[in-house]
């Protein structure tokens, strides 16, 4: 789409207005972290800080373990999005391209529990993790130990497969025109290959969304590390960041500090995969 | 020789392996609910107290978790259910006959009997553990709800005493409300230390409340005790909401919002009670537990010595409502004797002093009052001692205190917002609860 | 959900679709393995005790329908539960329709590839990568009616206004979060706040997959741009436009965190939503098999509103002409 010159500033500025709006929030966040105690409760607000306190920043860190919370942190969210692009995948392909009987059954199915809130099925998840035979100290009853409590299995598990990435990876597939697979098949490619070869990388900005979806979430999860973990050594950031309240007051210089700490990283990872949304897809191979 | 030897090898190594295992250090589980946002709590415990403990007895480790309040209640649920309870947890005002009634918390009386330190500890923060008779924990911390007042605005407006009686409180604090209309200031900072200017009375907006009142169930329980009114009857199986001393402390409530219009603008500070409205200034008097005194020091030093202290106005009686948080120890505990020696370790007076400076909450017993040096140097906070002595009253216990406060809650919201006169929703309400506690299965 | 499938008749093929199913069911095995344990066994216990009275701690106990008899009251009575159910209709009529249509807007002018979009393509996903419970915080501080930015916003306005008319005017501060009239419509607005950028991204994905030919040759026939969207864009962004529905809806009949936060159901219960009944019920109350009931009633509809929504997109097909 080409646009005149007056047309693009015009744009620009209807965004950058927008975009205002969206990160006043932020800069508010930012600017709380920076101040001394005295400023936060001031009327009129207060923007720029009398006196920069950037201490602040290495006092929330040293509150807690957050070493410690970054690394369970990254394992966990990483490990839940390898674990959900993969396998939402590989299930998405199947409902999206192959025939099977059941298939619409099962969709609904699956679709069906993303219905329930998760806060009912805590509790029974709870108690299976806790009782999963020969594991965490259990006997083969699933008696006596701690089972899959305060472990990684135990918070990646739960969350490995989605119904929302199967929806979302499954309504993308279907998007795809069926000519290169049924070329593929003539030419003799298997399922799996299909699946590896032409589907996957025609797939990248679904994939990217999902991934950047999959792990904004378990980043920034909390009840489910919250009720999981029971070890400092477990605990994530999120967790973490319940440190600086408490029932009558809270440190909200502190909190604010931990709080744009522990958003940078997912910022990061979005920053990294935008390319991925802004790459064209190359269709032109199905002409002629 | 040589057939006997392997064998006597495995087996050695198994004994070995077997004696191993059962040096691996005895764990207890200790969760806290309270604790400083800076940090000092968990240095004290986690530097000093606790490792104290450890040494004193070899081969026990506490694994100390800081447990938000806001989540306590999902984490303890999901952990009974699993079976995997701590051994101490620390819980709040309310719980106790929830805890009993459900066989979440261990009876303690033949401990506290061989112990014998009950009398140390002040009436209104034991009672708050205490149900049907029983002790199923012992007072960790306690904050009592005083009146506190701008002892400047109140002789600026012409009073010499601060409020004693309902009718005093509302006329005190319609003389201290700052209102004003459309503005014409300068809208630069004001420096905190200089209250805002009167400029017009009258005006639809605050500026200084007279009565920083949240809308909480917390205040319409006081103002029901002054006029002598309770909440449900002594056996917990009827409400007693329903009468004319209920009515009137509601009614009273609501005017001060509606009527006499004292109450901060737009109302309440939302959940969590983190915006200090009363040390910003922006109001006169407010009923609030120590940390009042809390934020002035942090946020209006300067001011300290303006705060006054009186008891909470009464009305038949005089009433100091006292929340205490307190430790309790779960049944499914298998090292009871060694929880309740963690438990009566936390409550040696040095301990819980030190505990209770880290957070700026009333230590629960006497001695540790004397040994705590916060208290013993702020003259304020001893007044809170006293009255708390004097006239402290804590919660009765229920089991469905946690019900009855989300009802109350609602039910105290229409009235002040004016969805329903103070008489029906206490009519409606009080019927609500009847209903409700007479679902409870006894002895379950 | 697929039409247009015609049987196929020959030995040749009916071998050829076992194979077909046996690969699918090994493709769908890893993923369904995990997803029966810890998705579909959990949702089948809370339906068991959706028909119990459990407080958690002791074993459930049978009771049938009354946990369901007692939603039943509740609604005729217009008690919490109905409340609930009133707040929770008003939160998704406001985010879901309002919340897709400025994220294709905005997904539109992203996509039209603009130098420098980047910046706001990460300014606009900016509020979803923060927790939803941090967030909550803040903006709950911006709603304070004594010190927040809203109400100094509105303090700076009254005096621009004062300032051009040339009278006093003044628009007194507002309650907000404190005010049960204003309340969920505060709560709405910081919903649609944080969600624009996460559907944005969906859009974009989607757009992303309309293929670049289709638009040369529409250009080349002369087509205008509104032209060109109503006939490439719009139908093939279908799928896209019905996973968002279905969705936002799904997620908008479960809001929970940014009421636990900043509310907690009031003021007077004018914000209480579904979820956070159910949560309050299941985890405060210990009234486990009344939350369970609460969680399928629910369930029945949302999945109501969900088949509705996929039937009037057409379960999002795509043809291609």
């Amino acid at each position: 789409m080409r646009l005149g010159i007056a047309r693009k500033t015009l744009l620009h500025l209807l965004l950058a207005i927008g975009g205002v709006a969206m990160i006043l929030p932020f800069l508010w966040m930012v600017s709380t972290s920076l101040k001394p105690e005295r400023e936060i409760f001031h009327y009129p607000p207060v923007w720029l800080p009398s006196a920069w306190q950037w201490g602040n920043y290495g006092r929330a860190m040293e509150s807690a373990a957050f070493g410690q919370y970054f690394i369970n942190t990254t394992i966990y969210a990483t490990m839940v999005t390898v674990a959900n692009l993969l396998l939402c995948s590989m299930a998405a392909y199947a409902f999206a391209r192959l025939r099977f009987r059941g298939r619409d059954t099962l969709f609904v199915l699956v679709l069906g529990t993303m219905m329930i809130p998760a806060q009912v099925t805590m509790v029974p998840v709870f108690i299976m993790l806790k009782r999963c035979p020969l594991v965490g100290g259990n006997d083969w009853l699933g008696m006596g130990g701690h089972g899959l409590l305060n472990t990684y299995p135990g918070l990646i598990l739960p969350a490995a497969v989605g119904a929302f990435g199967i929806f979302l990876l499954r309504q993308f597939f279907m998007t795809l025109p069926r000519e290169l697979e049924d070329a593929a098949r003539i030419d003799g490619c298997s399922e799996a290959g299909i699946y590896w070869r032409i589907i996957l990388p025609l797939s990248k900005p679904a994939l990217a969304t999902l991934g950047i979806f999959t792990f904004t979430a378990a980043w920034n999860e909390f009840l489910w590390p919250l009720l999981i973990t029971s070890k400092d050594s477990m605990r994530t950031l999120q967790l973490g960041l319940q440190v600086f309240q408490s029932q009558y007051t809270t440190r909200w210089d502190l909190l604010m500090a931990g709080t744009v700490v522990v958003t940078l990283p997912v910022l990061i990872i979005f920053l990294a995969g935008q390319r991925y949304f802004t790459r064209g897809i190359a269709m032109s191979g199905i002409k002629g | 020789m040589c057939r006997w030897f392997l064998p006597m090898v495995f087996l050695s190594a198994l004994v070995a392996c077997g004696c191993a295992r059962r040096q691996k250090p005895i764990e207890l589980e200790f969760w806290l609910a309270d604790f400083s946002p800076d940090g000092r709590t968990k240095a004290l415990l986690d530097k000093q107290l606790i490792p104290r403990f450890e040494a004193a007895h070899p081969g026990v480790r506490v694994n100390t978790q800081y447990i938000p309040w806001s989540h306590l209640d999902e984490k303890l649920t999901i952990s009974f259910a699993g079976g995997v309870a701590p051994d101490v947890f620390q819980v709040g005002a309310e719980y106790v006959g929830g805890l009993a009634y459900r066989g979440m918390a261990e009876p303690l009386d033949a401990r506290v009997e061989k112990w014998g330190q009950q009398n140390d500890f002040f009436p209104a923060s034991w009672s708050t553990c205490v149900y049907q008779g029983h002790v199923y924990g012992l007072p960790y911390l306690s904050a009592p709800r005083v009146l506190l007042y701008r002892k400047d605005l109140l002789k600026k407006a012409g009073f010499d005493h601060p409020p004693d009686t309902w009718e005093e409180l509302a006329a005190a604090a319609e003389a201290m409300t700052v209102r004003r209309g459309p503005s014409t200031g300068s809208g630069s900072p004001r420096p905190t230390a200089q209250p805002p200017r009167a400029e017009s009375r009258g005006g639809p907006v605050i500026e200084v409340a007279g009565m920083n009142l949240p809308v909480s169930w917390q205040i319409f329980v006081e103002f029901l005790w002054e006029n002598g009114g309770q909440v449900f009857s002594e056996d917990g199986r009827r409400s007693t909401l329903d009468t004319p001393e209920a009515v009137e402390a509601l009614r009273f409530y609501c005017d001060l919002y509606n009527k006499h219009r004292v109450c901060p603008t737009a109302g309440m500070p939302v959940a969590g009670g983190a915006v200090p409205v009363f040390a910003s200034q922006r109001a006169a008097m407010e009923i609030m537990n120590q940390f009042g005194i809390y934020n002035v020091r942090r946020y209006a030093p300067e001011l300290l010595a303006e705060v006054g202290i009186a008891p909470t106005p009464r009305r038949k009686q005089r009433v100091i409502s006292v929340y205490t948080d307190w430790l309790a120890m779960s049944p499914q505990s298998k090292r009871k004797d060694l929880a309740w020696e963690l438990m009566t370790f936390l409550m040696e007076p040095e301990n819980l002093a030190a505990y209770n400076s880290t957070l700026f909450f009333i230590p629960p017993r006497r001695s540790a009052v004397k040994a705590a040096e916060f208290m013993q140097q702020n003259p304020q906070l001893l007044e809170f001692v006293s009255l708390m002595d004097q006239y402290g009253r804590s919660l009765p216990a229920i089991p469905e205190w946690f019900e009855i406060r989300t009802g109350l809650q609602s039910a105290i919201s229409s009235a002040i917002y004016q969805t329903k006169t103070p008489e029906q929703a206490l009519r409606d309400y009080s019927r609500e609860l009847d209903g409700l506690l007479a679902e409870r299965v006894e002895g379950q | 959900m697929r039409q247009g499938e015609k049987s196929r008749g020959s030995t040749g093929v009916g071998r050829a679709s076992k194979r077909e199913a046996r690969t699918a069911w090994l493709f769908l095995a890893p993923g369904l393995a995990l997803f029966v344990l810890f998705v579909l066994v959990p949702v089948v216990a809370a339906l068991y005790l959706s028909l119990c009275r459990y407080d958690i701690i002791h074993s459930p106990v049978w009771v049938g329908a009354r946990n369901y008899a007692r939603i039943g009251e509740d609604l005729s009575n217009h008690g919490v539960f109905y409340l609930s159910l009133r707040n929770t209709a008003q939160y998704a009529l406001g985010t879901v329709p309002v919340g897709m249509a400025l994220a294709l807007g905005l997904a539109l002018l992203v996509n039209a590839g603009l130098r420098g979009i980047s910046v706001h393509r990460t300014t606009y996903y900016l509020p979803v990568v923060t927790s939803l419970v941090a967030i909550s915080m803040v903006w709950m501080w911006l709603y304070d009616p004594s010190y927040g930015l809203l109400n100094y916003g509105l303090e700076l306005l009254s005096r621009a206004v004062s300032f051009v008319t040339g009278h006093k005017v003044m628009i007194p501060p507002q309650t907000w979060l404190g005010n049960p009239g204003q309340a969920m419509a505060a709560i709405v607005v910081m919903s649609i706040w944080r969600g624009l950028g996460y559907n944005m991204v969906i859009y974009l994905a989607g757009l992303q997959g309309i293929p670049e030919h289709l638009y040369e040759a529409a250009l080349i026939d002369g087509a205008s741009r509104w032209q060109r969207f109503r006939a490439i864009t719009w139908p093939l962004l279908k799928p896209t436009t019905a996973f968002i529905l279905v969705t936002s809806v799904i997620g908008a009949s479960q809001v929970f965190a940014q009421v636990y936060v900043m509310t907690n159901g009031g003021p007077n219960n004018s914000t209480t939503t579904i979820v956070h009944q159910i949560f309050q019920n299941a985890f405060s109350f210990l009234k486990m098999g009344y939350a369970s009931a609460m969680a399928f009633v629910l369930f029945v509809i949302i999945f109501a509103l969900s088949l509705i929504t996929l039937r009037l997109t057409r379960g999002g097909q795509v043809e291609y002409a």
